[in-house]
Formats: C-alpha cells, sequence, structure tokens
C-alpha cells in the first residue's frame, strides 16, 4: 500500500506542483536560521554564526533540488514541458502542422480500419470470461483435416460422453449443436423459425456466462431424453418477444410445437459461441429426440451421427498441445471399442483462432493483406512527415545551435524533438481513429443474410486501440528518429554565423531522396495490387456465375420443425411443389438442400475406375442435393445427358448429375455419362452419372474451380430445404401468395428466411467484393497523393535550397529551358529509381497475391500502364517547382544577400 | 566535526519516526539536532539525506506537517506523527529489535558458531 499511495502524491505533485515550491525554500531557510541562532546563543559573532552554519548545512539549492525530485517525477515533468512546448511550435507553423497531422492521420485511417474488420472476423476473442483458456475438440475421419473436404470436424453425442468421462485437460467440457426451432409465444400463433442450439447442461457454466436474470440449466436437467422442456433465450429474443419484463422467467414459449418454460435470459453481450452468428435460443442437448424425432437415427446413442460441436475450458496451466494428445489417446481407445463405426476417428484440439483458420483460411489471409497494403500507406505517410521535418531542420537550424550553444544535451533535445513527433503522431491517430470509427458506424452490422445471417459488428474496441496505440509509436520513431538525429548533428560554429548561401549537410539530402524513393515504390505496388484487385472484381462481376440471379425467390422449409415423420416431409414437399408450380407468376420452382453461394456439403465417393490416392479407400467430393427441376429453374445448362425426373424415385435405379470439372477429373477422356461411382465408401450404394451440368460458382466468385457432384431428393430424403421460384415479374411479388399457399398447406409451418437471390446475392457477393475493391482503391489513391505531395515537398525545397545557383547559372547564359531540364530531371531521376524498386516488389506482391485468392496473376500492360500513369504524375509534381525556378529573375536572387 | 559518521539509509527514516514519537510535533532542525543529540553526537545528520526522507515518510502516510511558530517565535513547519506512521514504528522497532538480537548472537564471543 504505502509505495503505491507514494507514487500518487508523486503524480499529483508533478501536476501541482509549484504552490509547493516557495514552502521548501522557506522552510530549508528557516532551518538555516535556527542553526544561525543556535550557534549565536553559544557565544558566536552573527557573521561568524552564519559562515559556520552555512558550512555545515552544505548547498541548500542542491538539497531544494533534491526535495523537488522527490515530490513529483521529473522525468514525467519534463515530458510534459516538452509536450506544452511541441504545441506551441506546432502552432507557430500550422501549414506543417496540418500537412504532417492529416498525413498521419489518413494513414492511421487506413490502418484502424482494416484492423478492426480483422478484428471483428478473425481476432475478436469469444465473448466469454477468460475466453483463451476456451478450446474446440475436434474430430477428424480418414486422417483428413477438419474442414478439409468431406471431414466436418464433429463429434457424436456419445464420443462427446466418452471425452468427457476420459479427459483430465478439461475443467469442464460442452456440446452445442446448431439447430432451427419453429418458435411461438402462444398456440395461436404463426411460428417463426428461430435459430438457437442444443447444449449440454453445463453449457454456461463451462463458458462461464451467468444468465442476466433466471437461471442457467440445472445438472439435473442434462440426464433424462425428453424430461425437462426448459429454455435460455437470448437477449435479443427478451427484448423483442418480452420487451425485456422481468416476468419473462416461467413464461411458457412453443418450440416445434412443444410447450418451454423460460428459465433464464443470456447476457446481453453473449452472442453465442461462433463470431459470425448469433442464437436465440439455448435448449438442453436432452430435448433433441422430442424436438426433431427420427425413426432411423437417435443422435444421442448414435456414434455415427456426428453434429456436435465440442467445446471445453482447459484447467489452468494445461496447454492446447497436451489437450491435444491426450485426445488422440482417447480417440485411439475409442477407435478400438468401435470399431464399426470409429475405425477412422481421430481426435484433436485447436484454438480458437485456430479453428477459426480451419474453417476458413481465406479470411484471415486477405485481412493479413489488406493489412499489408495498411501499413505501406502509413509508410508512405511517415515518409511525408519525415521530410517535411527534414526540411524543418534546416529552418529550426539557429534555434537548435543556440540552445545546444547555451548547454542542451544532444540527449535532452533529441527526447524534445521526438515528443514533438509524438504530439503529431498521437493528434494523427486522434483523427484517424475518428474517421475509423465513423467508418465503422457507417458499415456495420455486415449482414450475410443466410438462414442465420451472418452479422459481423465493427467496433473500436481494446484490441484495435492497442493496435493504433503501437502503429503510433512505431510512426513515431520511423518519422521522427532520423530527422532528429540529423537536426542535432549540428556544426555549431556555421550554423550560428549568417545562414545565408550555406551548403546542406549530405546526410539531409540522401534522407529526403530515399524517402521520396521509397514512397513512389510503395505507392506503386498499392496501385498495382489496387488495380490489379479492380480488374479482377470487375472480371468476376460482369463474367456469369453461372446460375439465375435474377426473378427468384426463395424461402427456407423444415417440417421437422413441427415434427412431420419422413412419410409426411414427402408428402408434404410434393403437394407443395405441385401447388407452388400452379400459382400464377411462377415460371419454374424446384426444392434444394442448399443454394449456391453458401456452404455446400461435402461427399466421399469412389468413382468406379478412379486411381484413388495410396492409402485412402475414397475421395472427397463438394455436393449439394437437389429435386427435379432445379436445373431449369436455376438456369444451369445439362450439357449431356439428362436432370433428375420425377422418376428418380427411392425404388428406381440410383443416379447423379456432376459437373463438367467433376467429369474431367474423374472420368478423363471419356464421356462421364453412364459411368458408376460408389457414395460414402467402396460399400456403399452403387449411383450411374446421368447428366453433366455447365460449371458454375458455388461457394463464393472467388473459388478454385470445384468438383461437383448433386444428388436426386427422392433418392436421398432431407428435411431442412429450400424452394425455389422463377418469376415472370418482379419476384419479391411472389412472397404473399408464397405465404398464404403454406398456410392453406399448414398453418403451423414456419416459413424460414423468405429472400429474393437478387437482394441475396447482393449483399453475399457484390457488396463483399465492392467493400474489399473500394478500401483497395482508397488505399492506393491515398498512398498516391501522400506520395506526389512527398516529392512535390522535396522538389521545392529543392529548388529553394539551389535559388542561388540557379541564379548564378542563369547569369552566365543558362536559358530557362536548360533550368527547367535540370530540375525536372532531378525529380524524373528519383521517381524512376522509385519505379524500378515498385515494378521489382509488385512482381512479388503479385505472386504472393494470386497464390492465396486464385485470381488472375500479374498483368504486363496493367504494370506498364500504372507505372507510366505514376511517371506523368510525377513529372507533374517536379514540374511545378521546376517552372518556378526558370522564371527565377538572376538579377534580384544574386542581390538578396 | 569530520569524526562523526553519517547516517546510513533507511536507518534515517526510524529515527524520525521514533523521534516525532517521543518529543510530538517537531520542525526539521529539531529532528536533526535531537538525533544528533541522542547520538552523543556521534552521527551528523546531513540536511541533503534529512528533507527528501521527510518528504517520503509524509508521501507514505506516516508523517504529516503543518506550518507553526517555533519557541523563539520564527515561522518553522511543524512534522507530527500519524497513527498509520506509529504503526510502522512500532513494526519496525520489532523487526530493528529482532535483527540486532541475531547480529549480537552471531558477535558475542563465548558463542562460537
Amino acid at each position: 500500500m504505502k509505495p503505491l499511495r507514494r507514487i500518487w502524491c508523486r503524480l499529483l505533485g508533478t501536476f501541482r506542483g509549484h504552490p509547493r515550491e516557495e514552502d521548501l525554500t522557506s522552510e530549508i531557510d528557516g532551518h538555516l536560521r535556527l542553526m544561525i541562532e543556535d550557534n549565536q546563543r553559544l557565544g558566536m559573532a552573527p557573521e561568524e554564526a552564519r559562515r559556520a552554519a552555512v558550512l555545515r548545512f552544505g548547498n541548500a539549492r542542491a538539497t531544494e533540488e533534491t526535495c523537488r525530485d522527490q515530490r513529483g517525477f521529473p522525468l514525467l515533468e519534463a515530458f510534459f514541458q516538452d509536450v506544452r512546448y511541441a504545441f506551441r511550435t506546432l502552432r507557430k507553423s500550422p501549414g506543417f502542422a496540418l500537412t504532417a497531422i492529416v498525413s498521419i492521420g489518413l494513414g492511421m485511417a487506413a490502418n484502424s480500419q482494416v484492423f478492426s474488420l480483422a478484428e471483428a472476423v478473425v481476432l475478436r476473442p469469444l465473448p466469454v470470461p477468460k475466453p483463451s483458456q476456451v478450446a474446440t475438440l475436434l474430430s477428424y475421419l480418414h486422417g483428413d483435416r477438419p474442414f478439409d473436404g468431406a471431414s466436418s470436424g464433429l463429434l457424436s453425442y456419445p464420443d462427446f460422453v466418452d471425452f468427457r468421462n476420459k479427459s483430465k485437460s478439461f475443467a469442464g467440457m460442452t456440446a452445442i449443436e446448431d439447430a432451427s426451432f419453429g418458435f411461438a409465444v402462444e398456440r395461436q400463433a404463426q411460428p417463426q423459425s428461430r435459430f438457437g442450439l442444443l447444449v449440454s447442461g453445463n453449457f454456461f457454466d463451462v463458458l462461464q456466462v451467468p444468465p442476466r436474470i433466471g437461471r442457467g440449466f440445472r445438472a439435473s436437467e442434462d440426464q433424462v431424453p425428453g424430461r425437462d422442456a426448459v429454455v435460455v433465450i437470448s437477449h435479443d429474443l427478451w427484448a423483442s418477444e418480452f420487451a425485456s419484463r422481468k416476468d419473462a422467467i416461467g413464461k411458457t414459449v412453443l418450440l416445434n410445437g412443444i410447450a418451454f418454460t423460460v428459465i433464464g435470459v443470456a447476457p446481453e453481450q453473449f452472442t453465442g459461441p461462433d463470431q459470425y452468428t448469433r442464437a436465440q435460443l439455448y435448449v438442453p442437448m436432452m430435448m433433441q429426440p422430442r424436438l426433431a424425432p427420427d425413426a432411423h437415427h437417435n443422435a444421442l446413442e448414435d456414434r455415427n451421427m456426428r453434429v456436435l460441436t465440442v467445446k471445453g475450458r482447459l484447467k489452468p496451466g494445461v496447454s492446447v498441445a497436451n489437450a491435444g494428445a491426450e485426445a488422440k489417446l482417447i480417440s485411439a481407445q475409442l477407435a478400438q471399442a468401435y470399431p464399426d463405426t470409429n475405425r477412422t476417428f481421430t481426435a484433436t484440439v485447436y484454438t480458437e483462432l485456430e479453428l477459426r483458420y480451419a474453417r476458413d483460411p481465406y479470411t484471415p489471409l486477405l485481412c493479413g493483406f489488406m493489412l499489408l497494403l495498411a501499413g505501406a500507406v502509413l509508410v508512405i505517410a511517415c515518409a511525408n512527415v519525415a521530410n517535411l521535418m527534414l526540411s524543418r531542420a534546416r529552418a529550426r537550424g539557429r534555434e537548435i545551435a543556440i540552445r545546444l550553444a547555451v548547454g542542451a544535451g544532444r540527449a535532452r533535445l533529441i527526447r524534445q524533438l521526438l515528443t514533438e513527433s509524438l504530439v503529431i503522431a498521437v493528434l494523427g491517430a486522434a483523427i484517424g481513429l475518428g474517421l475509423a470509427e465513423y467508418l465503422a458506424w457507417a458499415n456495420s452490422p455486415i449482414v450475410i443474410p443466410l438462414e442465420n445471417p451472418f452479422v459481423v459488428v465493427l467496433s473500436l474496441d481494446r484490441q484495435v486501440l492497442l493496435y493504433a496505440a503501437l502503429a503510433t509509436f512505431a510512426s513515431t520513431i520511423f518519422f521522427g528518429l532520423i530527422p532528429a538525429l540529423q537536426a542535432t548533428r549540428t556544426d555549431l560554429v556555421s550554423e550560428l554565423r549568417s545562414s545565408a548561401g550555406k551548403t546542406d549537410k549530405r546526410g539531409l539530402f540522401i534522407g529526403r531522396n530515399t524517402s521520396v524513393i521509397a514512397q513512389v515504390a510503395v505507392s506503386l505496388v498499392l496501385l498495382v495490387v489496387a488495380a490489379q484487385t479492380l480488374r479482377g472484381t470487375l472480371i468476376l462481376l460482369s463474367g456469369p456465375a453461372g446460375f439465375r440471379t435474377d426473378h427468384l425467390l426463395m424461402a427456407g422449409l423444415n417440417p421437422q420443425l413441427v415434427r412431420y415423420s419422413p412419410a409426411r416431409t414427402q408428402e408434404f414437399y410434393d403437394r407443395l411443389l405441385d401447388e407452388a408450380r400452379r400459382m400464377p407468376g411462377v415460371k419454374a420452382a424446384a426444392l434444394t438442400l442448399t443454394i449456391p453461394m453458401s456452404p455446400q456439403v461435402g461427399t466421399r465417393i469412389v468413382p468406379e475406375g478412379f486411381h484413388l490416392p495410396p492409402g485412402s479407400d475414397s475421395v472427397n467430393a463438394v455436393g449439394t442435393t437437389v429435386g427435379d427441376g432445379y436445373f431449369r429453374t436455376l438456369g444451369i445448362p445439362i450439357l449431356r445427358g439428362r436432370e433428375f425426373l420425377k422418376t428418380d424415385k427411392p425404388d428406381s435405379p440410383r443416379v447423379a448429375v456432376v459437373n463438367e470439372v467433376f467429369a474431367h477429373k474423374y472420368f478423363p477422356g471419356g464421356d462421364a455419362i453412364g459411368k458408376r461411382l460408389r457414395l460414402g465408401g467402396s460399400t456403399g450404394p452403387q449411383l450411374t452419372i446421368v447428366g453433366v451440368a455447365k460449371q458454375s460458382k458455388y461457394i463464393f466468385l472467388v473459388e478454385p474451380t470445384i468438383a461437383m457432384i448433386y444428388l436426386p431428393l427422392r433418392q436421398n430424403p432431407e428435411t431442412h430445404l429450400t424452394l425455389l421460384l422463377q418469376s415472370d415479374g418482379p419476384s419479391a411479388d411472389l412472397a404473399p401468395s408464397l405465404r398464404n399457399l403454406l398456410h392453406s398447406l399448414d398453418p403451423d409451418q414456419p416459413l424460414i428466411a423468405v429472400r429474393t437471390m437478387e437482394g441475396f446475392f447482393g449483399q453475399r457477393v457484390t457488396k463483399m467484393l465492392r467493400l474489399t475493391a473500394g478500401t483497395l482503391v482508397a488505399m492506393a489513391f491515398l498512398g498516391l497523393v501522400l506520395a506526389m505531395t512527398g516529392l512535390y515537398g522535396v522538389m521545392a525545397w529543392s529548388v529553394t535550397r539551389r535559388t542561388r545557383e540557379i541564379g548564378i547559372r542563369m547569369a552566365i547564359g543558362a536559358r530557362r529551358l536548360d533550368v527547367l531540364v535540370m530540375v525536372l530531371k532531378h525529380g524524373v531521376a528519383l521517381v524512376g529509381v522509385g519505379l524500378v524498386i515498385g515494378v521489382l516488389l509488385s512482381f512479388l506482391a503479385s505472386r504472393g497475391f494470386s497464390a492465396a485468392f486464385n485470381v488472375p496473376s500479374f498483368n504486363v500492360p496493367l504494370l506498364a500502364l500504372v507505372a507510366v500513369g505514376l511517371l506523368a504524375v510525377a513529372a507533374l509534381g517536379a514540374w511545378l517547382p521546376a517552372r518556378r525556378a526558370s522564371l527565377l529573375n538572376p538579377n534580384l536572387v544574386l542581390r538578396q544577400d | 566535526m569530520g569524526e562523526k559518521k553519517d547516517v546510513w539509509q533507511g536507518t534515517l527514516a526510524l529515527m524520525v519516526l521514533k523521534t516525532l514519537d517521543v518529543l510530538g510535533p517537531q520542525h526539521g532542525y529539531g529532528i536533526a539536532r535531537r538525533i544528533e543529540q541522542i547520538s552523543e553526537n556521534l552521527l551528523a545528520v546531513n540536511q541533503g539525506t534529512l528533507y527528501p526522507v521527510l518528504i517520503k515518510l509524509e508521501q507514505e502516510g506516516s508523517i504529516t506537517s503543518n506550518w507553526g511558530t517555533s519557541d523563539n517565535n520564527r515561522r518553522a513547519k511543524f512534522y507530527t506523527l500519524t497513527k498509520s506512521g506509529r504503526k510502522q514504528l512500532q513494526a519496525e522497532s520489532r523487526h530493528w529489535r529482532q535483527t540486532t538480537a541475531i547480529i549480537d548472537r552471531f558477535f558475542a564471543p563465548e558463542k562460537a558458531l
């Protein structure tokens, strides 16, 4: 406690300081006086007494000095002095201050903006206490990495229970399953589809998220299948359905027609265990059999039903690697105990960051790449400010020389100059953060309208601010240190003499040229990358997606939400499709398991006659299950063979349609029609290929070429489907009649996320690409403007510096044109060197870029265009000062001094 | 005078606290005089050391200071021991006695190691 109190007092002393100063002096003087009086009392003469006392006392002013240092923090005090001084200096040269601060501000804005995006989608930790302790247990089958091809990384309930019982690395493990519920607050109301989670009873305990009001699940509610119908609702749902009233606890709600008691409300900041989707309902896993009865599978007992995400909280001191090793061991035991289901099963443990990267490596890559570019903008901005500071160093040379002459230490001066840089950087950072905050506010939340919408909330939270602080200090050193070092390395004698006609130090000049070259090089890279991305985006946006993106209405359906049996589900879909096709304004209708531009399903297949990779018994393919009329409705041409028909029934021969890449990859050198493959493994059902569909885009516009297999819905029944309606007129007009149709078929059946393909495609694809391309172009433009300002500054300064020289040259016969060419040459030389370096860097950057994103690689005409453009703009930047130089009047110039 | 020993760092604070405990409120000069007297002039209290110690003790809350008038009508700053200072004094004197007792035992001739 005491040392803390002392630090607090000293901090107070640092800021209050002054009134106590006299206090100290009079106290010490008083001490001296008392000593003198005592001496006199001992019989000394007054003068003698004084002499003895002063001798004895020593240096009073030194004592005061020591005491003063004790009262505050002298370094801190000096720092504040420097800050005050910096503000005064900056106010004296507002032009310089403004340019510098705005330069840094723009660079910081680009960085904070991009980092806040990266933070939101990649780095933001789970909204739980001590998030670094939470890790995810993942399975892999057939030796595939999780999320690689067919491997979902998920676990079955019995496997989860075994891991929970055997694991010693985790303080607790919880199982989570994504689920949609037909939700209603009363029996009469039409149920709405809500996204929620089936969770094991310890979910809130493991994540250490106590409910905002009410309670979490009891241990007893996690034991008997189907007994405890209790639900914890999200804060959002509490607000929208219960107006945030406390008496929501204890109310009954209907989930899939079953009465559930609301027992708790999750806290507002807890949006679920995933960074994108937001769960509205949390239901005990034990209720799964009643909510979605399935005659064939019991999810709580079947080891083959791998549908659970398993997260656990590591015990303190246990590393993820240790937990992973233990998981491997346990999975080996399970493989031995249950060979039928677990023969190829292994498990591992990932951190949240590893999980996100494994699930989607493209987003972190893209974010990293954008951060690099934003960093480049900041580097250009810093080079600009460094330039400005170097030219100011000349103007301030006298001031600094005088300070050195009267005894200021070089280190002290450097500290003061760096403080000035810090003030510039901090003010710039404030502007940048302000801009970024505005951009975040304007763009957030980014919603991708999947059935369970992805929501990305941008906010400048702690991590972003920390990053901005680091960037601020880094740029302070970057643009402040070299000018400070150079400015204080002064030749006092020549500096204090009249400055006219003095030549510059070589060091300063080299520093400025180098920074211009660096600026030109980096901005060339920025421009090339931005132009390339823009070109790629335009090609992608104008090129065909390969499927219909207009006149399409989509709606999700899930009869499981009203607990239909498989037979009734089949009947329901048949009737729905028949009626929908008869609706006025409908051209075509079809059912599908997945829609384009969203995640597809991984499937394992064994193509007949294909040489499997050694050591594996099957290969991965991307697939989906679609109904008859799918290809016609989506406008995907069938190149050879036929599409699925109503006659592809469960008892007729099993068939499949594949795309061009699939046909070419697995059945090269021949027609794929009539070829056979097995589904699941070498003993799985045999399918015959009846059609080859034209290649289209499946997951995102930017994707590698995908080998796709389509299975007929009638032979592979699914319950949660999407209905596609092709309309004559605007597709949104069909929505009311679709609702009426569904109501007439079954008033309890919820219609999930009715949306048009135009809207979905616009949000999911066009907006994302535009945002990326827009950000890149903005950064490139920013870089270019900053670099040109820098070039102009250097040229203008060099002309000023050479005024006398130019005057003499003109006096002895140089023509205006000669002067113009001389100055231009200097500028163009700088830009030329910058361009050459930039081109080399672009080659490197472009190679990485196209490797990472599988986009058209480096383009020479584009590069040439950008380089020539940059040269032209740079020439303009050099031309203005050059013209000024050529208009000098040698008479005036030479008489000036 | 040159023979006198300077006070060791650290022990001065303890002496200051003890002095204030015995004499009550006292100004800096008084404290210095008292310490020199008690040490029978074996110690010389350097003002350059004393005042920083007083500031440190005040910042830690062991003593407080007030301006007052000295015996011979001079304005002087008087230091007073606080409650927390008294507690600190007790704790430190106990500690000090323990330390000296241990050291004594080491140097006692009949109880060689």
